[in-house]
């Protein structure tokens, strides 16, 4: 994991602040600017899912008492994964629905990125397909999951989520 | 605010009793309710907030019967909470006519004014113990988010009200209320404190009047002790002292109208066991036993006293926060219709 944890800084078009657990898209920055690492947007379609998101160290994400999941704004430093790492990374499942229909399935199972939501689910409607080598490793029905309202993203302390190897 | 000290009519001769008659108010209990049963004075002058971090761990093991690298890892997350300090003031302006005007009531005006400031600043206090300074902002006791709330039921006989409710029933409720607050800590077992903090009306009917109904089977107390009694007894039992305490303006307070009853428990100890302790992780210190705060800066209210022209200026002030319960299973508002 460490050696595969990169740095990078959130895109200055970004609007809605970005935390842990998305999946983002890549871009390198101007010409000797590479000093802050690549430039972290959302993914916009299924061919631009590039890596993931990471708490992992990002210890420059900001939080406050009425806001307690770091988030990291345009400009700012935040940590990411990148497909073909091979590393595990802890994903929210859109429900606990998508979830259960989860269990037991195949590690190779197609998924797909809820752009809205901001969730793995297994719905090929509105949503972004996970690059073929994308595996699900493991479920969990109470991890700890962002809920992002107001401007504010709090942790749901019983949320459903999955282990996913990229 | 002035002073009122007007000139009397005597007759002559008479007497005049030098003692005299106070209008008295209710010392609340609130305090019993505090961790440490007092404020905690921790509190600089001018500090605006009082943060706490707040730790969270999910764990993960592999159990395999042969040994493989890929392991799954734990999960501690950090982050914090606050409350809001305000800073209470109150102000008084007299002179030596003032002073003079008093004495001839046999009242040190000095004096009477200190104490008149020390009360309203102390029944602040409580207001804000109990109610918040902004509710809005989740402050005071009966808001605390993710309380346990309750309402009483009909007893068998279908009563709804303190006044008529069945005593040993009531006591009955009383107890199962005091077993889930102390379970939902994961303190049943273990010596402890809880705290009734209600209006003398639904208290002191507990303590005074409620006399358990003899039935045609046993229950405790029968014929010989009330409501208020049997559950203080059974706290006794099981190591828990009940510590029953009044204050009259959670008259009303209560779901639709009814009288609030909080049932708190200030302090706790993190629960563990010997040996292999599913709570293991609750070692990790410095860790509060203290469940329900409430900081101010000083044990007393700061005088200022300053010489004004032709008088003084005393201004008394201090800063405290709103009660504050970290931790929501310490508190359970039980709404009683009287």
């Amino acid at each position: 994991m460490r050696t595969q944890l990169e740095g990078g800084q959130v895109g200055a078009g970004v609007s809605q602040p970005l935390w842990g657990g998305l999946a983002i898209s890549l871009n390198v920055q101007g010409v000797g600017q590479n000093s802050q690492g690549s430039t972290v947007v959302p993914a916009t379609s299924a061919g631009t899912i590039d890596g993931w998101t990471l708490f992992n160290q990002a210890s420059a994400g900001i939080i406050t008492p009425s806001s307690q999941v770091p988030l990291y704004a345009a400009g700012a430093s935040i940590n990411f994964a990148r497909n073909g790492s091979l590393l595990r990374v802890a994903v929210a499942l859109e429900s606990t629905t998508i979830l259960n229909t989860l269990a037991d399935a195949a590690a190779n199972v197609p998924l797909y990125w809820d752009p809205v939501n901001l969730c793995i689910t297994t719905s090929a409607s509105s949503t972004y397909a996970l690059p073929a080598s994308a595996q699900l490793l493991g479920l969990s029905a109470t991890s700890k999951t962002v809920t992002y309202s107001g401007g504010n993203a709090t942790w749901n302390a019983a949320g459903p989520a999955a282990i996913i190897r990229i | 605010m002035p002073l009122i000290a007007p000139a009397r009519v005597l007759v002559h001769p008479s007497r005049i009793e030098p003692n005299l008659i106070i209008t008295i108010a209710q010392p609340s209990g609130f305090a019993q309710g505090l961790g440490g049963k007092k404020l905690r004075q921790l509190l600089s002058d001018n500090d605006k907030v009082v943060y706490q971090n707040h730790v969270d761990v999910r764990t993960a093991v592999a159990a395999q019967q042969a040994a493989a690298n890929v392991l799954p890892s734990a999960t501690i997350t950090l982050d914090y909470i606050q409350t809001l300090t305000y800073l209470i003031r109150t102000r008084q302006d007299y002179n030596e006519l003032d002073v003079a005007d008093a004495g001839e009531y046999n009242v040190a005006l000095p004096a009477a004014y200190r104490l008149a400031a020390r009360q309203g600043i102390n029944q602040f206090i409580r207001a804000a113990f109990i109610y918040g300074v902004n509710a809005s902002n989740s402050e005071g006791i009966i808001n605390t988010p993710n309380a346990t709330a309750v309402t009483l039921p009909p007893d068998t006989f279908g009563d709804t009200t303190l006044r008529t409710y069945d005593a040993g029933q009531l006591a009955i409720w009383f107890n199962a209320q005091i077993q889930y607050a102390l379970q939902s800590m994961f303190r049943l077992g273990m010596p402890g404190r809880v705290v009734l903090l209600g209006p003398q009306r639904i208290i002191g009917t507990l303590q005074w009047q409620d006399i358990v109904q003899v039935t045609s089977y046993q229950r405790p107390g029968a014929g010989t002790a009330t409501t208020g009694q049997v559950v203080s007894k059974i706290g006794d039992e099981n190591d828990v002292t009940i510590d029953w305490a009044y204050d009259d303006t959670l008259i009303g307070k209560g779901a639709g109208g009814t009288d609030a009853v909080l049932l708190l428990v200030p302090e706790a100890v993190v629960p563990s066991i010997p040996g292999i302790n599913t709570n293991e992780f609750a070692k990790l210190s410095p860790t509060t036993d203290a469940m329900i705060m409430q900081y101010t800066n000083v044990a007393a209210p700061t005088e200022i006293t300053t010489p004004i022209p032709e008088g003084l200026d005393v201004v008394s002030m201090q800063r405290i926060t709103s009660g504050w319960c970290p931790r929501p299973q310490a508190t359970t508002v039980l709404s009683l219709p009287y």
